[in-house]
């Protein structure tokens, strides 16, 4: 059975487009970019002493912040996709304002708090600023994934006699868990490459992200290209395991 | 006849709607009002004293200084006639030498030089009656009497005798301000004002917990109304001695720290008096405008909390997550706001109103007034440009994804590479990148380019997959039954597919734009920083003026026009996109 000249003619035109774009997605991300640039890994770290310790700052710092985000936008989300109340529209309004303002608004706000506090520099105020960069996406993305959970299932754990608090907990939570853990990893890929909110709060190199350790170094240097591997590696995993789930979120435009 | 079924309806009606949780709810709400009604009368009573102390010591000053001037004979050396001067007024006239404008009668160093010998004259406060150049001035002092105790100043005056001596004696400017002096205070005006609002509030608050059904929703609009009309007034009457530089807060937060002040000195006796700036007239007013505020404010909460009743559990579990957005996106865009109105600086924060939005538009950096405007029309560039380039073969590359069916799965972890790439990555990989970056000269607007491909390249996986995931969950039986009666690919594209995709297309289209507008990460490695920032967006320069320059208030005012800008870019694609939730 032959197939029709189009459609081949279509499927080659499909594989060379993806192979294409497939090739300029890797390319700049492709590990020999770098390790052309990093020699001698050893000279590179010696340059750089603190690279361990600003890369457990980030790790730690990204791990409390999305943590922080997911525990919060999880049963927010769930009563914004499932219940109606009062104030809802608002939050929610809220949520996507800050997705929708520059950064450096809200980060002129903090910077500002902190010097009148005197907090600027600490670590509080970073995971705070952090968590307000993080928490309206967590929001967002938790509301999509409850509204994703179909309707019938809840409604038939009600009938069964379960309170509220179980629906969330045994039944929603549950079946939205993968796209839930999708959005984790997207959270702790962002935070993990989060350089603006870094640089401008923490000040004492002891306490910076390498993001924001990286700021201040030539970017030709092999230093800089060590550590952008050792951050952007954990970002990209994370990153690449959370970003088909919140794909699958974003794209989904009806309620279950 | 089902009489007593009818009858049990209304009780258990009745026993809903007040229910017991209901009633302490709105006893709750009732104390609560009581406490904050109280508190603003208190501080309203407190603005009054402290006006009326204010006023009290300019006239007091004012004589003091003629006292002072009359004291004093032309050539006389200031510091020779200390005596003089120390019987005439005492610690008053010193104040007043000390604190007159520098076109005043008393040169600046005469004024040094009486400053540093006054000190021992602060002990002599009283007048020689049998010196015949004090006699007016004690004629005067007899009306005026003041008490320093332990550095609170309190004064009592005679207005209208006053008014009356300085006329006699051709003080024109002084009987003029005596005579701007209100009645005294004390009137109790506050208080009436207070239970008025209160009991009004009350009403209202038992409307909105149906039980003077519908009234309260039109209570609620009229205060809010009554509030914006007030506050209106209010602000285009201050607004001049804003400008003036008169004030140094904005009206509500003046007038809200002096009552805590208030508050707090009369939990402590050692605080010292709060000083207070806002006019006198304004008190009426600002009363109404707060006392109708507050009502609508109240409205709201009633409304909530009757609501809350109902919806306990989404206000449970939602509550903290809604506080820390509050606390953490909320404020800090609140304080920004307010301190794009103020020059901000080392232990600086003064209210200059509109002029740092003055600045921006009228940019000194850049040289033509048009030029002003080169960051919002290149951030409009980079936002279009990135959205070009991201959305066409983004959907492209989701539609090839779907035509090769299960393969594509294998290959989506791979095209998130680049949107998990961290921005700065990105940065550091293009901007060093000789292959790349070499073809497109940063000097003329091929930077667009440049941005909005670096933007694009990141942005691309996101737009695809989500695509390509809107694709997939299309009804497939219905592309099919057209498919099967003869429908053409492209009308099947245009009249099927393309309306089931909208929603999609519009949310990624929204979160292209923002994207490249807001971004600043890119932009700044990529872009060389000189000195005239023609390449700037919007985003770019606020992040520059605010860490760079540390001009906060400029930053903040350019940041709030990044937000009108992504928000006039987004909204076309906000408005098609369905929204976010809409209701179990």
């Amino acid at each position: 059975m032959h197939r029709p000249l189009a459609e081949v003619l279509a499927d080659l035109a499909a594989i060379a487009l993806v192979t294409a774009l497939l090739f300029l997605a890797l390319v700049p991300f492709s590990a020999w970019w770098f390790l052309h640039r990093i020699e001698e890994p050893s000279a590179a770290l010696r340059s750089a002493p603190l690279v361990w310790r600003q890369l457990a700052n980030s790790l730690s710092l990204a791990f409390v912040v999305s943590g922080g985000a997911l525990a919060l936008a999880i049963p927010a989300g769930y009563a914004f996709s499932r219940r109606a109340f009062a104030g809802r529209t608002v939050a929610l309004a809220l949520a996507t304002f800050a997705l929708v303002a520059p950064a450096p608004l809200l980060l002129v706000g903090f910077v500002e708090t902190s010097i009148l506090a005197g907090t600027r520099g600490t670590v509080s105020i970073m995971t705070a600023a952090l968590l307000g960069t993080a928490l309206p996406s967590a929001v967002w993305l938790a509301t999509l994934a409850f509204r994703a959970v179909p309707s019938d299932l809840l409604d038939a754990a009600r009938l069964d006699g379960l309170s509220e608090r179980r629906v969330l907990w045994r039944v929603a939570a549950p079946l939205a868990a993968r796209s839930l853990a999708s959005i984790g990893a997207g959270l702790i890929s962002v935070t993990l490459g989060e350089q603006l909110a870094t640089a401008a709060l923490l000040v004492t190199p002891e306490l910076q992200t390498l993001p924001a350790a990286l700021a201040g170094l030539p970017a030709e240097g092999a230093s800089a290209a060590l550590l952008t591997l050792l951050v952007g590696v954990p970002a990209v995993v994370s990153g690449a395991l959370g970003l088909p789930g919140i794909a699958r979120l974003l794209a989904r435009t009806r309620p279950a | 006849m089902s009489t007593s079924g009818e009858a049990a309806a209304p009780r258990v009606r009745w026993r809903t709607r007040y229910a017991v949780a209901d009633w302490a709810l709105f006893a709750l709400f009732v104390v609560v009002s009581a406490a904050a009604f109280a508190a603003l009368a208190w501080g309203l009573r407190a603005d009054e004293r402290l006006a009326a102390r204010g006023r009290a010591e300019a006239i007091a000053r004012a004589l003091a200084l003629e006292l002072a001037q009359d004291a004093l004979s032309p050539g006389t050396d200031i510091v020779d006639a200390l005596p003089s001067l120390a019987r005439a007024g005492g610690p008053l006239v010193q104040l007043a030498i000390a604190e007159q404008p520098g076109d005043g009668p008393f040169s600046l160093q005469a004024r040094r030089r009486f400053l540093a010998h006054s000190a021992p004259a602060r002990t002599g406060t009283a007048l020689d009656p049998a010196s015949s150049e004090d006699r007016w001035a004690q004629e005067l002092l007899q009306l005026v009497r003041w008490r320093d105790d332990g550095g609170r100043v309190s004064i009592e005056w005679q207005d209208g005798r006053v008014a009356a001596v300085a006329l006699a004696k051709g003080r024109p400017r002084l009987a003029a301000l005596v005579r701007g002096v209100s009645p005294e205070p004390g009137s109790g005006r506050p208080w009436r004002m207070a239970l008025v609002g209160w009991v009004l509030l009350v009403v209202f608050a038992a409307g909105l917990h149906d039980m003077l059904p519908k009234v309260g929703k039109f209570l609620n609009a009229l205060a809010f109304l009554l509030a914006a009309a007030a506050l209106g007034a209010l602000g285009v009457a201050l607004a001049p001695a804003y400008w003036r530089g008169e004030t140094t807060l904005p009206l509500v937060a003046e007038a809200s720290a002096l009552g805590f002040a208030e508050l707090a000195r009369s939990l402590s006796a050692d605080l010292p008096p709060a000083a207070s700036t806002i006019p006198a007239r304004a008190g009426p007013v600002f009363a109404v405008a707060w006392i109708a505020y507050a009502l609508g404010l109240a409205g709201v909460w009633a409304h909530v909390l009757a609501r809350m009743a109902r919806e306990r559990f989404a206000y449970t579990v939602a509550a903290p997550a809604t506080l820390a957005l509050l606390l953490l996106v909320g404020a800090p865009a609140a304080f920004a706001l307010f301190l794009s109105f103020c020059r901000v600086g080392p232990g600086e924060l003064e209210w200059i109103g509109p002029a740092n939005y003055a600045l921006i538009l009228s940019d000194p950096v850049l040289a033509s007034p048009t030029a002003a405007w080169w960051p919002l029309a290149m951030t409009v560039l980079v936002a279009l440009a990135a959205l070009v380039l991201q959305v066409v073969p983004g959907v492209l590359l989701a539609f090839a994804l779907r035509r090769l069916g299960r393969a594509a799965g294998m290959l989506l972890p791979l095209f998130s590479l680049a949107w998990a790439l961290p921005a700065f990555v990105t940065a550091q990989a293009l901007a060093s990148s000789a292959t790349l970056t070499d073809p497109l000269s940063t000097d003329g607007p091929s930077w667009v380019l440049l941005v909005a491909a670096a933007a694009a390249w990141s942005g691309l996986p996101l737009v695809a997959l989500v695509v390509h995931a809107g694709l997939v969950s299309l009804p497939i039986e219905v592309e099919e039954a057209a498919r099967l009666d003869g429908v053409p690919r492209t009308a099947r594209l245009r009249h099927l597919v393309y309306p089931l995709l909208r929603p999609v297309l519009a949310r990624v289209a929204a979160i292209a734009v923002v994207g490249a507008a807001n971004g600043v990460v890119l932009h700044r490695a990529l872009v060389p920083r000189v000195p005239e920032a023609i390449h700037d967006t919007v985003a770019s320069r606020s992040f520059s003026w605010a860490f760079e320059r540390f001009e906060l208030g400029d930053a903040a005012a350019w940041a709030f026009v990044g937000l009108v800008v992504s928000l006039v870019l987004a909204l076309p694609a906000l408005r098609r996109a369905r929204p976010l939730a809409e209701g179990p």
